[in-house]
């Protein structure tokens, strides 16, 4: 293809008309002839330019730019094998003595530490959002996660004049609502990290912030979607998404209706799931079909916030947030669960399968308060209220056989249950810094949280036993239980605590940090247990498990942390060290008051520990930046009431739980190592990023369980310690992205590594459990100047299992996905897009195929959308999943959704000032 | 006296000076905006070159400033901790580390009995401002010297030894010499702290005994001086008894011939760049609203440093609240030009003299360090222009990029 092989290039200078001297950073911009942009980049100090691989015989518009000079243009056309030379001179505007450009000026500059990014430059389509702008950006990557990164740096809080957009944290809200016809600029620069109040400030302290500063025009608006859909099987959808802004407050209201297994119990999701983004069409807002069972959800929602300041930095926060969302689902689910279970001498194999339908309803409101007046101080005040009702239903048959298939016994239950419950929390956090009296640096939080439950369970156990009947039983039981709770957290972090203690004494550079840690937690239960006496007709009091109890439990740990970091900075980066030593002592007291009097215990516990760390970050300016911490803490776990006196109830025939009071404290030692690297080279077209997080802990006298497996298949399981137990992983990814003018190529890879080694009894002899898994994942994306976007993606899992007990089987189960996705955004406002699914399981005999496809039509001036969804369009889909565990593994089948077609109309709603998105003001 | 009459004094005081001179006054209309552009070659003429002499392990970095001593030339790396010499004719003299004193120490040259000076703070100890202002008020305690260390360097000695020696008061309350025996301070700050509310932004001492004081504020609970540490700032002339004197927070330039003080210039800024008249008066209630306030008003004007002036020109640099700007006024045309919109041309090898900083003012001359790659790139790309004479053994040498030069100039005059 040597027509595209050929390209031309293109070399100049700009001077001032005047003097003739040399124009350093001059914006110089190569368009094609419908003048979108096409290249650009800003004079070197000598005043040059040089651009290369530009198209050859085609009519190209270069235009050059500097504050307070008029706009240059001119037509070239490149012939091939030789290089075009361009000398731009620029002349003062006269018209203009401050300065103001006339023209849409350069697309990114420094302003001071600031990079600014001025949307006018970048000629999009008139209806384009923030997201698609900052594409087309060099240097700025959306990853698919919705991660932006900046010469691979990870922008860590999007704002708009200053403040979260409409109160949210999620930076899509703003990104792919607001038109880029609203935006005057966009910002990027460093801002401290107010989590760091009090301490010394590191390099790694610094948050990337990216702030949309919106056009004065544009300071009050409003957007969102209204959709609804209907299809085949009854399948339907409705969405509903309302924001309405102005410089100091803003609303919203959400909600949404459908049978499709999608989420919208969050009102914050449903704003982020109904966003206008026109790029790239949500492929994920759509029916869920790898969720348990067929879902019927319901939600609504408003949200209110309000800005007692009408400052427009990230500084001054004063600023009340209210939301409030009722929301439900009626669950249907039909389960299948297949178990290779674990015995010495009868292998078992378990088959489980139930119908289960669940009601919940419930409600929520948020209050979160904010205030803030510098970056040394900060208020946060969080209130939460829910209440929720449960009404569920179930039905279980349960066969277990031996190894030549015969049936050893059956259990039959069914279960009826309705809990009502409500909580409300309060969070308070308080951070004050003052360089000028360090004394009386510190960081409070306070975490309360009430909670009252109550509940009323029926439940009928039919047990068989073919090996040996007289263990057969029949139980009708009914459970009601009423639970009030109370806890109260809170940290004082005393930042302060050197200068208090020592004055002006340095400690050598020290940093000491006084922590006070402190927990009280209260608990009473109220449980009546009732059999079914049929005589009667009615239920009898069963004393064995009928209970009250309260317990109460109070925590207090001081920690002294020591941190010393050594750095250095340079003119071409900065590398350091920072050394953590932390000492707690651990008091903890409790009490259990019960009716049983077995269970009336108090104790009281202490615990002294150590915990360290050592981390290394190193920068070279504009090339990479590198971290690395190694990490080593202890823990400390006493065993609970519940495991040292468990009330043995024996309806779960399979699963019968008894304690042990002999139970000894366990103590798990963790080592911790995380990695990180990413390249910040501006210059690059390649941006790669790599994380590697790994985990190594021992537990010394772990809980485990003592099995007793009876021939019919019964099985107890006593509480019991262990040596010791060992738990490795290691999780890993790696990113890079290839920017390739308009297109660019997106490689992510990610997986992880996840190795046990524990013990356990069965039927009274020592095993040795070990289970390994695997999963890793790679994805490739392609996108085409927005128009084509093609994802590849891989992935695959593997679970073994293998255990140290002669004539114990090992087992492995294993499944792996490769999905194809493929959007296309045609000009004509219609954009289709599809994804495969090919599923394979170990389990399964033939692998399964989910094939997704959607058209969707922008309709009424960019403002409505009519959408056709065909769901599964093969009918192939099953849910299917694979777990492993010291006692084998298990593979689960359960209802969800399969093929249907779905039609949906949305209607977006936009304005902007006093322009409707996508028609700019003349 | 209430802080209100206190407040109004200080006005009158700012204000009639200004007022008093005004025959003399020249006011200079400064427009931040301004995008005027022109070429170097107006401005600086009297180019020459100072290659200085390679040597293994010695790199000075860009942003290195030159500082003369009386024999030397001086490079500083902060980053480092290295100061390295130089003759003024370009050889290379000596290297010293500064490394193994610590952290916290800034070199100084101490013309009165040339040497280098490093004062800093004790590693043993961490001070607040409040701290240091408390020890200031107590400096004749001798229990207050352990907070701060200071070392010399004697340049009258080759062997450029580092040496500890005791601070004394001068060190503690940052007097500078002025000429013969006459030492100013030009601190300004307010505290509770203080048990008189009379302060002077600019004091005169001989040797350790205060002589005059002047622009009387009150020490206490000045409203434009609350929460913030302030410094009037003197620029040297090549003449030691006549100076440049300029004032936190106002636009009047003075000139100082030995102790008497004259407003010269008076800068006059658009509206939207001038101090509020509520600045003056409506005291910040914490240090949060001030910080805001600088934040939030970055294009505020501040204070005026670095003045240079000969018969065509002035320079002059403005610090707004959070930028910092370079003109330069042009006398005949009586218009004031951004420092950054004047750009380097061929006639000068496209080096970029006149920038916002990293020039250094010694006597009428102006010095810059830049490095080789500049001058290489240039004759590399204009190979029709003679490279000049005191280059030509240099560049013949084919040194790194990174190889020093210094450059000498003068603005035209």
């Amino acid at each position: 293809m040597p027509a595209f092989s050929q390209t031309g290039k293109l070399t100049g200078t700009v001077k001032d008309s005047a003097s003739r001297a040399v124009l350093e950073r001059a914006t110089i911009s190569v368009l094609r002839a419908d003048s979108t942009v096409m290249a650009y980049q800003m004079a070197d100090k000598n005043g040059r330019f040089q651009f290369t691989q530009l198209p050859l015989k085609k009519k190209l518009l270069v235009s050059a730019t500097y504050a307070g000079y008029n706009v240059f243009y001119s037509t070239i056309e490149l012939q091939g094998g030789k290089t075009d030379t361009l000398e731009v001179i620029l002349t003062l505007d006269n018209h203009d003595s401050l300065g103001v450009v006339v023209s849409s000026g350069p697309p990114v500059r420094m302003n001071g530490d600031t990079l600014e990014i001025n949307p006018a430059a970048f000629k999009t389509k008139p209806d384009a959002v923030v997201e698609e702008l900052l594409n087309q950006v060099s240097g700025i990557t959306i990853w698919s996660d919705g991660t932006i990164t900046v010469n691979g740096k990870e922008v860590n809080s999007v704002l708009v004049d200053g403040k979260p957009f409409m109160g949210s944290s999620d930076p899509r809200i703003a990104t792919q609502n607001l038109p880029k016809s609203a935006i005057d600029k966009i910002q990027l620069y460093q801002e401290f990290d107010r989590s760091k109040i009090g301490q010394p400030v590191q390099p790694r302290d610094s948050l990337l912030t990216m702030n949309i500063k919106l056009k004065e025009t544009s300071k009050k608006g409003f957007f969102g979607k209204a959709g609804a859909g209907y299809g085949t099987s009854s399948r339907f959808e409705s969405d509903l998404s309302f924001q309405v802004y102005n410089k100091k407050s803003s609303a919203g209201v959400g909600g949404g209706f459908n049978n499709i297994n999608k989420n919208i119990g969050s009102l914050q999701e449903m704003f982020q799931n109904n966003t206008y983004r026109n790029m790239n069409p949500n492929l994920y807002n759509t029916g869920r079909f790898g969720g348990n069972g067929i879902n019927r959800n319901y939600s609504g929602g408003i949200s209110l916030v309000h800005n007692f300041t009408e400052s427009a930095n990230s500084r001054q926060n004063n600023r009340a947030v209210v939301n409030y969302t009722r929301s439900g689902t009626d669950l249907n689910l039909t389960d299948l669960n297949l178990q290779n279970r674990t015995t010495t001498s009868n292998p078992q194999f378990i088959r489980d399968e139930g119908v289960q339908s669940n009601q919940q309803n419930r409600q929520d409101l948020g209050i979160n308060y904010n205030k803030t007046n510098t970056y040394n101080d900060n208020l946060n005040l969080v209130t939460n209220f829910s209440t929720s009702t449960d009404d569920g239903q179930s039905n279980r048959n349960t066969e277990v056989r031996d190894a030549s298939d015969q049936l050893l016994s059956t259990n039959a239950t069914t279960s009826r249950q309705h809990r009502t419950s409500s909580n409300e929390s309060l969070n308070l956090s308080l951070a004050k810094g003052n360089s000028d009296e360090p004394a009386k640096n510190f960081f409070l939080q306070l975490n309360t949280r009430a909670g009252n439950s109550r509940s009323e369970r029926y439940v009928t156990s039919h047990f068989n036993s073919l090996t040996d009947p007289a263990q057969n039983t029949d139980i009708n039981r009914r459970y009601n239980n009423s639970n009030q709770s109370l806890n109260i957290t809170g940290t004082l972090d005393y930042t302060g605590f050197k200068r208090m203690l020592l004055g002006r004494y340095n400690l050598f550079g020290i940093f000491l940090n006084f922590t006070n840690w402190f927990s009280y937690d209260r608990n009473s239960d109220n449980t009546a247990v009732g059999d079914y006496e049929s005589s009667t007709a009615s239920y009898i009091r069963n004393s064995s498990l009928s209970n009250n109890n309260k317990r109460e439990k109070a925590e207090y740990t001081p920690s002294l942390s020591l941190s010393k970091f050594f750095y250095k900075y340079r003119e071409s980066g900065y590398h350091g060290i920072q050394l953590n030593l932390k000492l707690s002592d651990e008091l903890k007291s409790e009490k259990n008051q019960s009716s049983f009097t077995q269970r009336n215990l108090n104790r009281t516990f202490q615990f002294f520990h150590y915990d360290g760390s050592l981390s290394y970050q190193q920068q070279k300016k504009e090339k990479y930046r590198y971290f690395g911490s190694l990490n080593y803490f202890r823990n400390f776990e006493y065993p609970t009431v519940d495991r040292l006196y468990s009330l043995v109830d024996s309806i779960n025939v399979y699963d019968i739980r008894i304690g042990n009071p002999d139970l000894k404290n366990s103590i798990t030692q963790t080592l911790n190592t995380n990695m990180n690297f990413n390249t910040q080279n501006p210059k690059s077209k390649f941006l790669i990023s790599a994380n590697l997080n790994g985990n190594y802990s021992v537990t010394s006298d772990p809980v485990t369980d003592s099995i007793i497996n009876e021939l019919s298949g019964k099985r107890s399981n006593y509480y019991i310690n262990a040596d010791r137990t060992e738990n490795r992983s290691l999780n890993y990814n790696f990113n890079m992205s290839r920017k390739m003018k308009k297109s660019e190529l997106l490689l992510m890879y990610s997986g992880n590594l996840r190795n046990t080694r524990s013990s356990n009894y069965i039927d009274a002899l020592r095993n040795t459990s070990k289970t390994f898994g695997i999963s890793n994942q790679i994805t490739l994306q392609y996108s085409m100047n927005t128009a084509l976007i093609i994802t590849l993606q891989q992935s695959f899992q593997n679970n073994k299992s293998r255990f140290s007990l002669p004539g114990l089987k090992s087992f492995s189960n294993n499944g792996s996905t490769t999905r194809l996705g493929i959007v296309l955004n045609l000009p004509a406002n219609i954009s289709i897009s599809s994804t495969a699914d090919r599923v394979i399981n170990s389990n399964v005999k033939k692998p399964i195929v989910l094939w997704n496809t959607f058209m969707s039509c922008r309709v009424m001036k960019q403002q409505g959308e009519i959408k056709f969804s065909a769901m599964d369009l093969l009918k192939q889909y099953q849910n299917i999943s694979n777990s492993v565990s010291a006692y084998g593994t298990s593979t689960r089948i359960t209802n969800g959704l399969q093929q249907y077609f779905l039609l949906t109309f949305s209607y977006f709603p936009r304005k902007f000032g006093n322009t409707a998105a996508g028609k700019p003001k003349k | 006296m209430n802080v209100r009459h206190c407040c109004f004094l200080m006005v009158c005081c700012c204000l009639i000076p200004a007022l008093s001179g005004s025959a003399q006054v020249q006011k200079i209309y400064v427009k931040p905006k301004e995008a005027g552009i022109e070429k170097q070659s107006k401005f600086v003429d009297s180019i020459r070159f100072i290659p200085l002499e390679i040597k293994k392990d010695i790199e000075i970095p860009s942003f290195s400033s030159v500082e003369f001593t009386r024999n030397y030339m001086m490079f500083s790396d902060p980053e480092d901790k290295v100061i390295v010499l130089y003759s003024k004719a370009g050889a290379f003299a000596g290297k010293i580390s500064y490394k193994k004193i610590g952290d916290s120490f800034e070199s100084s040259y101490d013309e009165v009995n040339d040497r280098i000076v490093f004062f800093g703070d004790n590693n043993n100890y961490a001070l607040t401002p409040r701290d240091r202002l408390k020890i200031l008020l107590n400096r004749n305690d001798p229990r207050n010297l352990k907070y701060f260390r200071k070392y010399e360097v004697d340049l009258s000695d080759n062997s450029f030894t580092l040496r500890k020696n005791a601070p004394d008061e001068k060190d503690l309350t940052h007097a500078m010499h002025l000429y013969d025996d006459i030492w100013y301070k030009g601190d300004i700050t307010t505290s509770s702290l203080f048990k008189d509310s009379l302060g002077h932004e600019f004091r005169l001492y001989r040797n350790d005994r205060f002589l005059k004081g002047y622009f009387a504020y009150h020490h206490i609970s000045e409203p434009r001086f609350l929460y913030t540490d302030e410094e009037v700032n003197i620029t040297r002339t090549g003449d030691p008894f006549v100076n440049f004197l300029t004032r936190p927070f106002c636009d009047t330039v003075y000139k100082m011939f030995r102790d008497s003080l004259f407003p010269v210039y008076r800068l006059v800024l658009p509206l939207e760049n001038s101090l509020p008249a509520s600045f003056f008066i409506k005291p910040f209630k914490n240090k949060a609203e001030r910080e805001n306030y600088t934040r939030n008003n970055g294009w505020i004007f501040h204070q005026v440093y670095n003045i240079y002036e000969n018969d065509r020109f002035i320079t002059f640099d403005i610090e707004y609240l959070t930028r910092l700007e370079s003109y330069i006024y042009q006398k005949e045309s009586k218009t004031v030009l951004n420092i950054k919109n004047i750009k380097p041309d061929s006639s000068q090898y496209n080096l970029k003299l006149l920038a916002n900083n990293g020039s250094q003012l010694q006597g009428d001359h102006f010095y810059r360090l830049l490095h080789a790659e500049d001058l290489l790139s240039f004759f590399e790309a204009n190979k029709n222009i003679p490279i000049p004479d005191d280059l030509k053994d240099f560049l013949a040498g084919k040194p790194d990029a990174e190889a020093p030069v210094v450059i000498e100039y003068k603005l035209k005059n």
